[in-house]
């Protein structure tokens, strides 16, 4: 049996793959840590010690794997001291949610401006478009006066106005139309183009089932820090 | 003097219309615009950066302080130009090929200039031939590169090595900054310095051209 520290950008997914007994081994942290990579790995390594201060541990679990990749180097660091330690070989969700590292150099290959949507980012995040932009707008002006408002919306939306492309992963678990339709507007929104892409949930099957390939997960034994080449 | 205090502090809260009538009463009363750039303007954005780096304020305080910053020194411009007042040294900065990202090279630009430097910034996705060609033209003291994604950070290495191509590397100091830059990771591609945030890379800069 694996213990798992998973992101909640997976919870559904996560649902869907394991069965009732291989969920409660299952920590989950909030979505959001990679924007703060320092803090990320602070909560996650808190988690580990926590996992490895219970008694018999290495008796009761063979490993702990994270669903995490790189995020923004928030899993850079972390060191276990009783189990061994896995973490997909990504560089974030998206690799997870399309099902394979090559994917997604292959749709990042011809340009790197673009935004990535999928139903958990949709349903998580106040994902970029013009409704929840036209949101942050009122916020700002509530707090900072019209003037300084305005600046901080108009900034705002320059930003999302320098991305090119918006993508789509498809959920192979969820494919309500909604949030297809909401990339769709988004696109429209900014003026950017759009494409969806099929989602894989093999990788993450395979990883969360302890079916480690090695050109899919790095393997961090006990003691080891984790550092990527 | 009490209206540099007041500049000071009504820029720490973006009150950008008071900032620029306590500016134009300020030069009237016959005070040095050195004295109500340092004192005044440079003095209030300096305590947004500390209190920004201990996360007392969060990224908009600090984005209409430095809006408040930037239109007080516009209207001093004329004044300084005057004096031949030199700023502190030049740094050239962007965001890096692929990387889209501007709000922290922003704040990172913003502290710097609080700090007294002049900033040519050249934007977001710049790559390693456009930055080379800024450096001919501005003859920087320190060129600063932003990269917040783990697939761009490898950029900054691109840039180092291109600047040691064309033979500019010893000409400029190179400061890399972005969520996922560590240390350890500024060492190995050769970089000058590293800055954990925005404030520390401003004060990094300005001990470089020091």
């Amino acid at each position: 049996m694996y213990k798992i520290i998973a992101c909640n950008i997976f919870k559904r997914e996560i649902e869907n793959i394991l069965d009732r007994e291989e969920i409660k081994e299952v920590i989950i942290l909030e979505q959001g840590l990679h924007n703060t990579p320092n803090k990320m790995k602070e909560v996650i390594q808190e988690k580990i010690d926590e996992i490895e201060s219970e008694d018999y541990v290495e008796e009761k679990y063979k490993g702990i794997i994270l669903t995490y990749g790189l995020c923004g180097n928030g899993t850079l660091g972390l060191k276990t001291k009783k189990l061994k330690l896995i973490i997909p070989k990504a560089h974030d969700c998206m690799t997870l949610f399309l099902g394979s590292k090559e994917k997604y150099q292959e749709a990042i290959k011809q340009n790197k401006a673009i935004y990535w949507y999928n139903h958990a980012w949709i349903d998580q995040v106040p994902m970029p478009n013009k409704e929840n932009l036209e949101i942050l707008r009122e916020e700002y002006i509530e707090k900072y006066g019209e003037d300084n408002g305005e600046y901080l919306y108009e900034m705002e939306l320059d930003t999302y106005k320098k991305y090119a492309y918006g993508f789509f992963i498809k959920s192979p678990i969820n494919n309500d139309i909604r949030y297809e339709k909401f990339l769709i507007q988004a696109c429209k929104d900014f003026g950017w183009q759009y494409k969806i892409l099929e989602g894989d949930l093999g990788l993450l099957n395979r990883i969360l089932k302890g079916e480690f390939l090695e050109e899919e997960v790095f393997i961090f034994q006990a003691g080891e820090e984790v550092k990527f080449s | 003097m009490d209206i540099l205090n007041d500049i000071s502090m009504n820029l720490q809260k973006g009150k950008k219309r008071e900032v620029l009538e306590l500016v134009e009463k300020a030069l009237s009363d016959g005070i040095d615009a050195k004295v109500i750039l340092e004192e005044g303007l440079l003095d209030g954005m300096n305590i947004i950066g500390g209190k920004f780096k201990k996360n007392e304020v969060y990224i908009p305080e600090v984005l209409i302080a430095a809006r408040a910053m930037n239109e007080g020194v516009e209207l001093l411009k004329d004044e300084l130009v005057d004096k031949d007042f030199e700023p502190k040294g030049r740094v050239v900065l962007c965001t890096v090929k692929g990387d889209l990202h501007d709000i922290g090279k922003n704040l990172v630009k913003m502290m710097m200039e609080g700090k007294g430097l002049e900033v040519i910034d050249l934007g977001v996705d710049i790559n390693e031939k456009e930055i080379v060609e800024a450096i001919k033209k501005y003859n920087p003291d320190v060129l600063g590169l932003s990269a917040l994604l783990t697939t761009t950070m490898g950029e900054q290495k691109v840039v180092i090595e291109e600047l040691e191509k064309t033979g500019l590397r010893d000409k400029v100091k190179v400061i890399v900054v972005g969520a996922p830059i560590t240390e350890s990771f500024a060492k190995e591609i050769g970089a000058d310095m590293y800055a954990a945030d925005a404030s520390t890379a401003a004060e990094v800069a300005l001990s470089l051209v020091g």
